[in-house]
């Protein structure tokens, strides 16, 4: 399979899964009795993984562009 | 649905108690058989470790994992009372003091970030000690008791072992030894669930807010769902540039399936109001299989077939 498919693929799966995350975190805690100051809490440390998740896609992306440049070129194969 | 009683695991419980057995059970060996495989299999991801690194992350992870693993018992001692599977521990059992417990478990700890820095390396002790450090203070002490998140944030303590293992090769923290953190921290959340699910009585008495608990069952086990479908894009990453070949990818994709159709399963069986609860123990029991199986999968795909 070509890597830039894979990576659209793996992509989607992992944007798929964390917004119905995203989306089911939130319903629930809209649904509990928690004051306005522990739902404000509950919301950073759900927004925290997408944090970091989304800054590692981004490196990935250019990691994955560098690969395949490298492999359409022949040279080495990049492993980290 | 109210979880059957299926059987679930409880801590090490000798049948003759000894202070060895109950040295050794402080440590929790079983949970650190799986942190020693996604420790020493990202060594041989990383490079070829001679086999002294190998011995020594070795020696210093398990004492690591161990002496965490011991303070957290100390810390939870007034809650493992409460709980049938925990309250055969050394401490709420009576076999141990408090205070024993916690000397044990910060003199391994200590043992091993002296172990780890001197015969390996100081970042590898470093992340190791990190490693410690969140799994005592962010999960037992802070998260645990005070969010039904607990165990998604507090994955990372459990995230860190691939971390300290690629840094002991390569005296570095990479992007593909991110990538091996990041499975493990979506891991924690199904896999956690799945047990969480069918002990929501014990966690209710001892009034740990696990997620079943507070955002109920159907919640819980959707996002157990879309965590394993995120778990399965995420493996299949570290492919697109270069880390892994072919047969990691075909194993990504067999075991993550099979993950996936436990856990659509056990959905589909609650939302029908049919039992759920053996196919729960079965998606407790299988992602166990699943972590072990994938990062051996890892080694055996870069060690043998790149190069």
């Amino acid at each position: 399979m070509h890597i830039s498919v894979l990576f659209w693929i793996a992509t989607a799966l992992v944007i798929v899964g964390q917004v119905m995350i995203l989306r089911s975190t939130v319903r629930a805690i809209r649904g509990s009795p928690s004051a306005s100051a522990r739902r404000a809490i509950e919301w950073a440390y759900a927004v925290v993984p997408v944090i970091v998740l989304a800054v590692v896609l981004v490196s990935t992306w250019h990691a994955s562009r560098d690969r395949a440049a490298q492999v359409q070129q022949g040279a080495a194969v990049y492993l980290p | 649905m109210t979880p059957s009683a299926v059987a679930a695991p409880t801590d090490a419980t000798p049948d003759e108690p000894s202070l060895a057995r109950d040295l050794i059970a402080l440590t929790k060996p079983r949970i650190i058989s799986l942190l020693l495989v996604t420790t020493l299999a990202p060594m041989f991801v990383a490079g070829t470790p001679s086999w002294a690194t190998v011995l020594w992350t070795g020696i210093g992870g398990y004492l690591m994992a161990g002496g965490a693993n011991a303070v957290n018992m100390y810390l939870d001692r007034d809650i493992d009372t409460l709980m049938a599977r925990t309250k055969l521990r050394p401490i709420p059992s009576g076999r141990m003091t408090a205070r024993a417990v916690l000397a044990f478990g910060v003199a391994i700890a200590t043992a091993a970030t002296w172990i780890l820095g001197h015969f390996v390396n100081v970042l590898t002790a470093a992340l190791a000690l990190a490693g410690f450090y969140f799994y005592v203070f962010v999960y037992t002490r802070w998260l645990k008791r005070t969010t039904p998140q607990n165990i998604v944030l507090g994955g990372a303590a459990g995230a860190f072992p691939p971390l300290v293992g690629w840094a002991a090769v390569t005296g570095r923290v990479e992007l593909a030894s991110i990538y091996l953190f990041l499975i493990i921290f979506y891991w924690t959340p199904p896999h956690f669930w799945a047990l969480a699910l069918l002990k929501q009585r014990d966690y209710g008495r001892a009034g740990v807010p696990m997620a079943p608990n507070i955002w109920g069952e159907q919640e819980t086990i959707d996002q157990m769902l879309w965590y394993t479908v995120l778990l399965l894009g995420l493996s299949l990453l570290p492919v697109t540039f270069g880390v892994f070949g072919l047969v990691y990818q075909v194993s990504t994709l067999i075991l993550g399936t099979l993950l996936l159709w436990g856990v659509w399963r056990v959905r589909a069986r609650a939302a029908a109001g049919v039992e759920w609860t053996a196919v729960a123990w079965w998606v407790y029991k299988y992602s166990l299989l699943y972590l072990a199986l994938l990062f051996v999968a890892m080694a055996v795909d870069r060690h043998f077939f790149i190069t």
